[in-house]
C-alpha cells in the first residue's frame, strides 16, 4: 500500500490540485507557474500550521 | 460549436473540452491530473460514495435511505465523467475501511471529480468567449 504517510499524501494531493486550479486560472506561463507555487504553500503551509495548533489542544 | 456541448464533452472526458479548443497542453494537463487523482484514490483502497445507505426497517424489510451528504459525494464522483461508470462497471472503488489510506483515497476519488467539474466551467467559458 502507498502512501501510508499522511503528510506525503498531502503534498502529493497539495502539489496536483494547486498545479490543476493554476492552469485553470491562468494562461501565460510565468502566471501559472507562480499561481501554483502560491496555492501549493498555501494549502501545505495551512496544513502544517493547523497541525502545529493542533497539538496544543 | 455549443458550449453547452463542449462542457457535456469535458465533463465525460477530462480535457477533451479544451482539446477541440485547441488547448493541447492544457487538455494534457487536465486530463492526466484527473487520472492520477482517480489511480491514486483506487490504489489507496478510497471508494465511491453511494448516494443512500441501506437499512432494515421494523419489518425487516430493507430499505433505501437517502441523505444529503452522501448525495453531495455522489455528485461529486459523478464529476469524474465516463471514468466514473468505468470504474464501477470494473467493480473497483468499494474501498476497504480498514485501510489506514481508506480516507485519502476516497478523497482523491471526490477530488478528482470536483475539479473535473471545475475544468468543463474553464472549457465553456472558451467556448462562449468569456476567457481566452
Amino acid at each position: 500500500m502507498i502512501f501510508k504517510s499522511h503528510f506525503i499524501s498531502m503534498i502529493v494531493f497539495s502539489g496536483i490540485i494547486s498545479t490543476m486550479i493554476a492552469f485553470i486560472r491562468h494562461d501565460e506561463k510565468d502566471k501559472i507557474k507562480k499561481t501554483g507555487i502560491k496555492l501549493f504553500l498555501y494549502m501545505a503551509g495551512g496544513v502544517i500550521a493547523a497541525s502545529w495548533i493542533m497539538n496544543f489542544i | 460549436m455549443k458550449p453547452y456541448f463542449i462542457f457535456f464533452l469535458s465533463w465525460l472526458f477530462p480535457g477533451a473540452g479544451h482539446f477541440i479548443q485547441r488547448k493541447y497542453t492544457k487538455a494534457v494537463v487536465f486530463f492526466s491530473g484527473v487520472v492520477l487523482l482517480i489511480l491514486l484514490g483506487l490504489i489507496m483502497e478510497g471508494r465511491f460514495f453511494q448516494a443512500y445507505t441501506e437499512t432494515t426497517n421494523n419489518f425487516g424489510i430493507m430499505q433505501k435511505q437517502y441523505h444529503p451528504l452522501l448525495i453531495l459525494g455522489f455528485l461529486g464522483d459523478l464529476g469524474t465523467g465516463i471514468f466514473y461508470f468505468i470504474v464501477k462497471f470494473l467493480g473497483f472503488a468499494k474501498g476497504n475501511i480498514e485501510a489506514v489510506t481508506f480516507h485519502y483515497g476516497t478523497t482523491y476519488l471526490v477530488s478528482a471529480g470536483l475539479i473535473n467539474y471545475l475544468v468543463a466551467l474553464n472549457a465553456f467559458d472558451i467556448a462562449r468567449g468569456k476567457k481566452k
